[in-house]
């Protein structure tokens, strides 16, 4: 009866991947997920508790057949070229193909812990979280969407571009970025204690600051020193830094 | 009966009170004895005085008086029956102090005990807040090693809050500085350091970190750092980035600006 039961749920989840082209993984007592590509990586929330891995029509080369794609970063145990595997409440994804190709697209609880580690050259895209989001990555340009925070996140030389959902009033905000610009759009009764520094660059805003120069809409209102100030009488840290890059702050 | 008995009995005798025998015996006695019979005749003519005289009735103008006096006299009633509230005018300043002095003798009595109370609520405080500071020292050291990278920011934050850290602190800070996953934190620890560069054991550990740091960013930070604190211990090693070719420009150029005013 159990090896039937078995045999069934293999048929199906076997059927699944290949009706759809995706790997799937349950995501049972997982609250963390570790995500490693050097390649880019597209992060979308959805509101299933797994993993799904998008196939991207990824086809084996006609002269495979019979064998198996062997990687440096780790073994393929999802036959995508992802290595998925728990550790305890963390789930550790790394993509193990190299960083020219297509980008890694996951879709994962909107509740889940994720950290995006070593994302080199590729961009990281993330959409829809309501939970705590770290990322670095190198080269890479950074875009969130919907999302709450609270976000950890650091780039070279990238962009980042957030436009927050709602802000989280749990933990400190923090974007850096060494070269690029900066531009986060927050909706305007976030409570927030506001701290904005480029060594180099300049800070635009069109929310009122609290700052003896006058505001007009997108004005300059800082260069090489910090801005701190509290965001609708002060909340959660949010900091926002480059060395010379610009920094956008928006009201939407 | 002789005639003093009799004589007793006379009144009665004329007001017909007496029984047949007593009567009987008064008027046998009577038409015997002359001293009685002048004492009844006298009595007769004392009582016939009282019967015929007119009776005196208070003329109109008297009863007119005494409707007026009466209806005065209610007056005086009805009034009496309300109790004034209002004191006499002569005693409102005893009144007066009466009260001033309960007056002052509630409130010296509320700022005595709130004195007292002062003292010993200070004392709790003083205490409460030392347990305070204890235990945010805790939980800094606890969370600054949390797994998540925002939760080390909230404590880098907690740590910077700190007028006096403890030694635990200052290290648990300059260790993330120099080690933490995420730029971001050890930025955010540089930042608290500087709070407290007025500490040796600070300031040394600002100096190892621009000498040893990678980090385009962090060393921005560190070269203004070292800069506003005017530590010149770190001029080497500002001259070493200046030197050294895979420097970016951006930090060459924060060195030359800020190099000049610590030579």
């Amino acid at each position: 009866m159990k090896n039937i039961a078995i045999a069934i749920v293999l048929f199906i989840t076997i059927g699944h991947i290949h009706a759809q082209g995706n790997y799937t993984q349950s995501l049972q007592g997982v609250k963390n997920v570790v995500i490693g590509s050097e390649s880019g990586v597209k992060i979308k929330a959805h509101d299933k508790n797994e993993l799904l891995i998008i196939g991207n029509g990824r086809k084996m080369p006609e002269k495979a057949r019979g064998l198996k794609a062997v990687y440096a970063g780790g073994s393929d145990n999802t036959g995508f070229g992802v290595y998925a595997q728990k550790e305890g409440g963390t789930l550790i994804v790394r993509n193990l193909k190299n960083m020219h190709s297509k980008i890694l697209e996951v879709f994962l609880p909107k509740n889940i812990n994720v950290k995006v580690e070593r994302s080199n050259l590729g961009d990281l895209v993330v959409h829809g979280f309501s939970s705590e989001i770290e990322a670095t990555t190198n080269v890479g340009d950074m875009t969130f969407r919907d999302v709450t925070g609270p976000i950890v996140a650091k780039t070279a030389t990238g962009e980042i571009n957030i436009i927050f959902d709602k802000v989280s009033q749990i933990s400190p905000i923090s974007l850096i970025s060494a070269t690029g610009t900066i531009d986060v759009s927050l909706p305007s009764g976030t409570p927030a204690n506001l701290e904005m520094k480029t060594t180099m660059g300049e800070i635009f805003t069109d929310f009122e600051l609290k700052l003896p120069v006058n505001n007009n809409n997108m004005k300059v209102v800082g260069g090489r020193r910090t801005i701190k100030t509290q965001l609708n009488n002060g909340g959660v840290e949010i900091s926002l830094r480059s060395s010379t890059g610009n920094i956008y702050l928006r009201k939407q | 009966m002789n005639c003093n008995q009799i004589e007793e009995q006379l009144i009665d005798y004329l007001d017909n009170n007496l029984d047949q025998k007593e009567y009987h015996i008064i008027a046998a006695h009577l038409t015997t004895c002359d001293n009685c019979q002048e004492s009844l005749h006298k009595l007769q003519l004392v009582f016939d005085g009282i019967d015929n005289d007119s009776e005196e009735l208070p003329d109109a103008s008297i009863q007119l008086n005494f409707e007026e006096m009466l209806q005065k006299e209610k007056e005086v009633l009805s009034d009496s029956k309300i109790v004034s509230l209002r004191k006499n005018p002569k005693n409102s300043w005893k009144t007066a102090l009466q009260i001033a002095a309960t007056v002052a003798l509630i409130v010296s009595a509320y700022f005595y005990g709130k004195r007292e109370n002062n003292e010993s609520f200070s004392q709790e405080m003083a205490i409460l807040e030392k347990e305070k500071v204890q235990l945010k020292q805790e939980v800094t050291i606890s969370l600054i090693e949390n797994k998540s990278a925002s939760k080390r920011l909230k404590a880098v934050n907690y740590a910077e809050e700190f007028e006096k850290p403890g030694n635990e602190i200052l290290k648990a800070l300059i260790n993330k500085m120099f080690y933490d996953d995420h730029i971001n934190v050890r930025l955010a620890a540089a930042e608290a350091l500087n709070k407290f560069s007025d500490l040796e054991m600070v300031r040394k550990a600002l100096i190892d970190a621009l000498e040893m740091e990678q980090d385009p960013g962090m060393q921005i930070e560190l070269i203004q750092i070292l800069v506003s604190i005017q530590e010149k211990r770190a001029v080497p090693s500002m001259e070493k980035l200046l030197l050294n070719e895979e420097t970016p420009s951006y930090v060459k150029d924060q060195v030359t600006i800020g190099l000049p005013s610590l030579i």
